[in-house]
């Protein structure tokens, strides 16, 4: 790639404003500051926080590479992806705000419900997605940094992870929502602003650009058969729902209203965010050759509309984008591991939890390095670990917020059932007549939950919610 | 529709990178405010 020196020093000023900002937020005294933040994070910085999580090399290069193809018909189908957002800020995340002051990840809300083995279970998958999406985080940003420096992939994959460790480990997730902050606000400024100069500069009139979305999107449209949309659209809906780190920003936020502010404009501004990044793979018609790579296109179109310096503000807004992500599921998963797998057992006192919480920091960063050399395998483990969140956790999870009652026989046998069952229909079986896992899993998931809760209940032993 | 995506979002997305920017500012002083507090 051929970066200038004022590109680098975009770059460098970027690392050095993190370093900053996790200067500023490093001193964590407890292990509640270090998980939720101590209960102190207002509804803004939620909705950047959220965004800057969910905004990942997906939904931006790999977005404008998929309207590059197919203009916008993912932008179409991945709306549903704003609308569980906003659902969750309307029903769900005010509740475990409001009504779970005591829990610091969805298993201490497990065993809230269902007792210590769905707890257990939960900090399992837990921890093992947040392994699994550093891991592919850091490949991807490792990919980056190499790309700039040209030092060796397991070099730059371990810069990237182990400087994003670094102030997770110090700062906890003040630190991690701060420099979310940051990160939000060089990427929700830089990216648009390419936009802006797509439209401007287009040699093209806007009704012919408009023309050429429409002609795309037409053909993306008519590629996919309606079980692959409805596959696709589930995925949107359900493969993150209040995965650990968005259930960890709801459990932070300083009252119920900043949850659910947070998560609401979350969930509204990623119909804005998407527009744009799938906008630049409509543009880019008119600014790169028909036949450039789609996952090309956003860096190709940043070279070509944007000066250089500015161009290395891109490229650090990008490396902001996977950092973001990679650091909210750093710290989830090591919450998930000292709460849910370590801390089961035995109450652990404050400062050993907050001991055991930055050296798991360093322990899960250590493990995604090296499982991260063991691509291609990654993705399709990833892709399990999506296919497991929502039949296994999701039901049972929702269910226990409203539920008055809950019987452990329901949470755990929900969890087996449609995780297991959802790995089964992915993996080996393939997804039979394109019916997406997640969809058969969560079938099989709220079958088993109604078995449990009638086999399971005994006169007076349904749990009430007050045991943990 | 294609000036919607290509002029109002933009502006939408930064206005949101603003917003969150003076934020993240308030954020930080009461960060440095509650370390304050607990050294004294």
């Amino acid at each position: 790639m051929n970066v200038t020196t004022l590109d680098y020093v975009g770059i460098i000023g970027y690392f050095v404003f993190v370093g900053v900002f996790a200067y500023f937020t490093r001193r964590t005294r407890t292990f509640s500051e270090y998980s939720i933040g101590a209960h102190k994070v207002p509804a803004v910085m939620i909705f950047s926080s959220l965004a800057a999580t969910y905004i990942g090399p997906g939904f931006s290069v790999g977005f404008t590479a998929k309207a590059f193809s197919t203009g916008y018909t993912f932008y179409l189908l991945a709306l549903t992806y704003g609308l569980q957002t906003v659902l969750m800020g309307l029903f769900f995340a005010p509740k475990l705000a409001e009504h779970h002051r005591d829990c610091h990840t969805i298993g201490d809300v497990m065993e809230k419900h269902y007792g210590k083995f769905t707890h257990v279970l939960a900090g399992i998958v837990s921890v093992g997605l947040c392994i699994g999406f550093t891991a592919v985080m850091g490949k991807i940003g490792g990919i980056l940094l190499q790309s700039v420096t040209n030092w060796p992939l397991s070099v730059c994959i371990a810069v990237v992870t182990l400087f994003t460790a670094l102030y997770t480990f110090t700062g906890g997730l003040r630190a991690v929502v701060a420099t979310e902050g940051l990160q939000f606000t060089l990427f929700s400024i830089v990216i648009p602003i390419m936009l802006l100069l797509a439209f401007f500069k287009s040699p093209a009139s806007a009704a012919e650009v408009g023309d050429k979305a429409s002609e795309l999107t037409r053909t993306g449209l008519s590629g996919l058969t309606g079980m692959q949309m409805l596959g696709i659209a589930v995925s949107f809906l359900l493969g993150e729902t209040l995965i650990p780190p968005y259930a960890n920003r709801a459990l932070a936020a300083k009252s119920g209203d900043a949850t659910r502010g947070g998560f609401i404009a979350a969930g509204l501004y990623s119909v804005v965010w998407l527009a744009i990044v799938a906008g630049l793979g409509v543009f880019a018609h008119q600014f790169v050759p028909a036949d450039t790579a789609p996952d090309n296109v956003f860096i190709t179109m940043g070279k070509t509309l944007l000066p250089a310096g500015i161009f290395g503000l891109l490229l650090a807004a990008i490396i902001a984008i996977v950092m973001s992500s990679q650091e909210s599921v750093l710290n989830s998963g090591t919450v998930a591991l000292v709460r849910d797998i370590i801390g089961v057992g035995k109450p652990l006192t404050d400062r050993t939890a907050l001991i055991l919480g930055r050296t798991g920091t360093i322990v899960i960063a250590v493990i995604a390095v090296i499982v991260a050399g063991y691509s291609p395998g990654i993705i399709e483990g990833l892709l399990i670990c999506y296919s497991i969140w929502a039949p296994a956790l999701l039901l049972p999870f929702l269910l226990g917020l409203y539920l008055k009652r809950t019987v452990p026989m329901a949470g755990w046998l929900s969890m087996i059932a449609g995780g297991g069952t959802s790995i089964v229909w992915q993996t080996f079986l393939k997804e039979p007549a394109g019916i997406p896992a997640i969809l058969v899993g969560l079938a099989v998931g709220a079958i088993a939950y109604a078995i449990g809760h009638l086999l399971g209940q005994k006169p007076g032993s349904a749990n009430t919610g007050e045991s943990l | 529709m294609i000036y919607v995506v290509g002029i109002i979002f933009p502006l939408i997305a930064i206005g949101c990178g603003a917003v969150s920017f003076v934020a993240l500012i308030k954020f930080v002083v009461e960060i440095q405010r509650d370390i304050r507090e607990r050294k004294t």
